[in-house]
């Protein structure tokens, strides 16, 4: 048997080797876990950007790569999923099937602030038809082509792949998205540019 | 009498002498209860020694809920039971057992139960079953209440009572009429 003082000494010596090894415990895991953990925050950093969606401005708080896609679907932007568009002005009607001019005209689209609420739509019923052109109709010039005039009225209709379809409205220089409830002013530049595009020029 | 909570509560303030009393009165019982377990009074020092350190490694580990005592024995069992379980397929014969059984000098055992009649009964409890025996030595030689063993051995209340009333039943059947008025 020990003594009293053995074992007081054997006591602090095994509790010192305790707390001697502990802490060199510590130490090794803090050597080999802050660099790993310095990594991770790395490369989440790196890699996080990319992968979640980016935030926007706009009040509903829909992350900006959400919103583009349903302004794609709702407005224009799908160039590649748009297969036809049709532009009336209730009496004669042209057919764009042409990838190039369908491009061009949904990248004119594109470039439209369209986003501001529809409030001066012309309220028509479901079976009201644009009325024709009269001046040019007076012209004689009906059928192949639409004359525009500042106050014509013209329907264009964007046919998706899948057959959904986006309808626009053109009425003098105010461009209305009937689908999306949004409207646009046109500048008279902006109007030279889009309807040569439409075939209306 | 705190059964050194008092003692404890100094020691984490920074005396270092209430520690020497916490080994002074609780060193040799918890040895002699170790012992039960290992049947090596070396080894029992040796693991009484680990537990000692273990109040002294983890110094917030006892929430004062239970007497420092029993906390101290509940250390003590489960080094023991580690101990057993580590060297249960080695059996070895310490040298030491051998040189105790020539020595001269008092036993553990011999210190601690200067009562004859407590040396009775100590040397019917190796008839009892492990459990009985240290359920026995708890209560018995220890002054511990029912509770307080339940809590060392990890058994309930219920567990404890029928453990002593049937290892007393056996006693009783050992030492006679001595064995009655025990418990």
């Amino acid at each position: 048997m020990r003594s009293f003082d053995e074992r007081i000494a054997e006591i602090n010596r095994r509790s010192d080797a305790i707390l001697q090894r502990r802490k060199q415990q510590k130490k090794r895991f803090l050597t080999a876990c802050v660099p790993l953990a310095l990594c991770l925050v790395v490369c989440s950093a790196w890699v996080l950007p990319s992968i979640m969606p980016t935030r926007s401005n706009d009040p509903s708080g829909m992350p900006e790569s959400v919103l583009d896609s349903d302004s794609q679907h709702s407005h224009t932007g799908m160039g590649a999923a748009v297969v036809k568009i049709q532009v009336s002005n209730g009496d004669t009607t042209q057919t764009h099937t042409d990838a190039a001019t369908i491009q061009a005209i949904m990248a004119q689209f594109d470039l439209l602030d369209i986003n501001s609420p529809l409030y001066d739509l012309p309220v028509r019923g479901e079976d009201d038809e644009i009325e024709p052109d009269k001046s040019a109709s007076a012209n004689g010039t009906t059928g192949g082509h639409i004359y525009h005039s500042t106050t014509a009225q013209y329907a264009i209709t964007v046919t998706m792949e899948k057959g959904a379809s986006v309808e626009y409205r053109l009425v003098g220089t105010m461009l209305y998205n009937k689908t999306a409830g949004t409207s646009s002013q046109l500048t008279q530049e902006q109007l030279q540019r889009l309807l040569p595009l439409l075939g209306i020029a | 009498m705190d059964n050194g909570a008092s003692s404890y509560r100094r020691y984490l303030s920074g005396d270092e002498e209430a520690f020497h009393e916490i080994v002074k009165e609780y060193f040799d019982n918890l040895v002699f209860f170790i012992c039960r377990y290992v049947h090596d009074v070396t080894i029992a020092e040796d693991l009484a020694i680990d537990a000692f350190t273990a109040l002294v490694v983890h110094k917030h580990r006892y929430n004062f809920s239970v007497s420092l005592k029993t906390y101290l024995f509940m250390i003590g069992r489960s080094r023991a039971l580690d101990y057993i379980k580590r060297h249960s397929k080695i059996r070895t014969v310490e040298l030491s057992e051998v040189a105790e059984v020539a020595s001269d000098e008092p036993s553990l055992e011999e210190m601690l139960l200067a009562d004859t009649r407590k040396r009775a009964v100590n040397a019917a409890l190796a008839q009892l079953n492990a459990e009985m025996r240290l359920a026995i030595h708890l209560v018995y030689f220890e002054d511990m209440s029912a509770d307080e063993a339940a809590k060392v051995l990890k058994k309930n209340r219920k567990q404890v009572y029928n453990l002593l009333y049937r290892a007393k039943k056996q006693l009783h059947t050992i030492l006679g009429e001595e064995g009655e008025s025990i418990l």
